[in-house]
């Protein structure tokens, strides 16, 4: 029996490209398009921005105008501290006994902080 | 018993994660089935959907082959570290206002550093497997996400120029005025192309390319252990694509309800409206659409493409995506100091 040999001259030529038609829009279209879509990004940024900076410079003047209020409270806050603290010394010690030797008001350099602090 | 609120806290982002991973395995499988023209899993439970059960079910069940040379611990270990630094990743993320287990400083950072670290799991796993497939399906796969994490990274710089903060919350409420989408749009699809490779997803899924290594690093695990890496595979896909969403779409911000609001010019006069408009532009749910929307595009590309050559991958990634990014880097900061956007300091607002 003989052998399957290729035919006469080889087999022709396999045509590996595909001529499929182009679809949709040239790509400096779709280039176009993408900047197009970023330049209103950048558009409607540029505005979200300025917002926040507005919202940024409106709470840094409303901390200022409320500067006295916040101190105030601070200072009371130290204060009741101050106080608590000389109690629970004279509970401890028994007398009014002064931790420095001076008789100048020395600033507390230590507080009792409540055990949950939030920011 | 904060211990145990924090356990709780734990679980209920856990459970779901790991719920939504079952599912996203079933849609999968339903829509590559639809693309192709099967009928796709359609036995257990209703159209179904509980053909993950079954199959984590049947796979726990099963009896685990470790081979006789193998590093039995760390052939143990590796998927177990994969999977645990894929599931610490949703730690960081905003689910809605106040919704999250942790609100870190350097939330982002957090995220691309342990998605870093479960690329460890994958060598150890491929590594201990003391096969040949196993070890050339980790190489390749180490090798590709180490590549294209460079990517990710060098995007989430710009991202964070334009936003200027690693914390998620603060990147996602500064997309009120718009969508970091449109803006750095070539940049969200070279961030895609990106996030499909790091999650080893077709048509870059080299590492367990089944013509060439059987099921690459994974060949030697079985049963409960080969669950881990599936998990850990599915789990990172849903994060990486919420990470995407968090982005570039504005994460739990409904982009709609703003567009409308601010084309109607909607005041704020009435305060029950006002209210209504704050929770539906700032659900959830907003951020389960986008991601599973997302999750879809995976599921798309996976049954479009055919799967490329491996130095194909890394040329693309070294000679193609660095490059645009590379050259965005350049390019985005002149933007931002030209057009005077660079973002408030965070301690400011």
């Amino acid at each position: 029996m003989p052998q399957d040999m290729p035919p006469q001259g080889g087999y022709l030529p396999v045509q590996y490209k595909r001529n499929i038609p182009a679809r949709g829009f040239r790509p400096i279209y779709y280039l176009i398009g993408m900047h197009l879509i970023m330049g209103y990004g950048y558009y409607k940024l540029f505005y979200g921005v300025r917002e926040q900076y507005e919202l940024a410079r409106e709470k840094m003047w409303g901390r200022i105008h409320i500067m006295p209020l916040l101190q105030a409270e601070e200072d009371r806050d130290q204060a009741r501290r101050y106080f608590a603290d000389k109690a629970r010394e004279k509970e401890l010690l028994g007398t009014d006994a002064k931790i420095y030797n001076s008789d100048r008001f020395v600033r507390p350099t230590f507080t009792y902080t409540p055990s949950k602090v939030t920011q | 018993m904060s211990n145990i609120i924090s356990i709780i806290q734990g679980l209920l982002v856990i459970v779901p994660a790991l719920i939504s991973v079952a599912f996203v395995t079933i849609s999968e499988r339903k829509v590559m089935a639809s693309m192709q023209r099967r009928v796709g899993p359609n036995a257990v439970g209703y159209y179904g959907l509980l053909q993950a059960f079954a199959d984590a079910l049947k796979l726990l069940l099963k009896e685990y082959v470790a081979p006789t040379q193998a590093n039995i611990i760390l052939f143990f270990l590796g998927p177990v570290i994969t999977l645990i630094f894929a599931l610490l990743g949703y730690l960081v993320i905003p689910y809605a206002p106040g919704t999250f287990i942790s609100d870190h400083r350097l939330g982002i950072f957090f995220m691309l550093a342990v998605s870093a670290i479960a690329t460890y799991g994958i060598l150890l796993a491929g590594w201990s497997a003391n096969s040949k497939y196993a070890f050339l399906g980790s190489l390749r796969s180490t090798a590709q996400l180490i590549s294209y994490e460079l990517i990710l990274s060098s995007v989430l710089l710009l991202v964070i120029l334009l936003t200027g903060s690693l914390n998620v919350i603060t990147i996602v409420e500064s997309q009120k005025a718009v969508s970091l989408l449109l803006p750095l749009l070539p940049l969200f699809i070279v961030f895609f192309i990106g996030s499909i490779a790091e999650t080893n997803r077709a048509p870059f899924d080299l590492a367990e390319a089944e013509s060439e290594l059987v099921s690459g690093f994974m060949t030697e695990h079985s049963a409960s252990i080969f669950v881990f890496f599936f998990l850990a595979e599915y789990a990172s896909i849903i994060l990486i694509c919420i990470l995407n969403s968090i982005l570039f779409f504005g994460g739990y911000l409904s982009i709609i309800v703003f567009s409308i609001i601010s084309l109607l010019d909607l005041s704020r006069e009435d305060t029950l409206f006002h209210v209504l408009i704050s929770i539906i532009s700032s659900s959830p749910i907003n951020l389960a659409v986008k991601t599973s929307i997302l999750v879809f595009v995976f599921i798309w590309v996976r049954a479009s493409f055919p799967r490329i050559r491996f130095d194909q991958l890394m040329s693309v990634c070294w000679l193609v995506l660095l490059p645009i990014t590379i050259a965005y880097v350049i390019l985005l900061p002149c933007v931002v100091s030209g057009l005077l956007i660079n973002p408030v300091n965070i301690s400011l607002l």
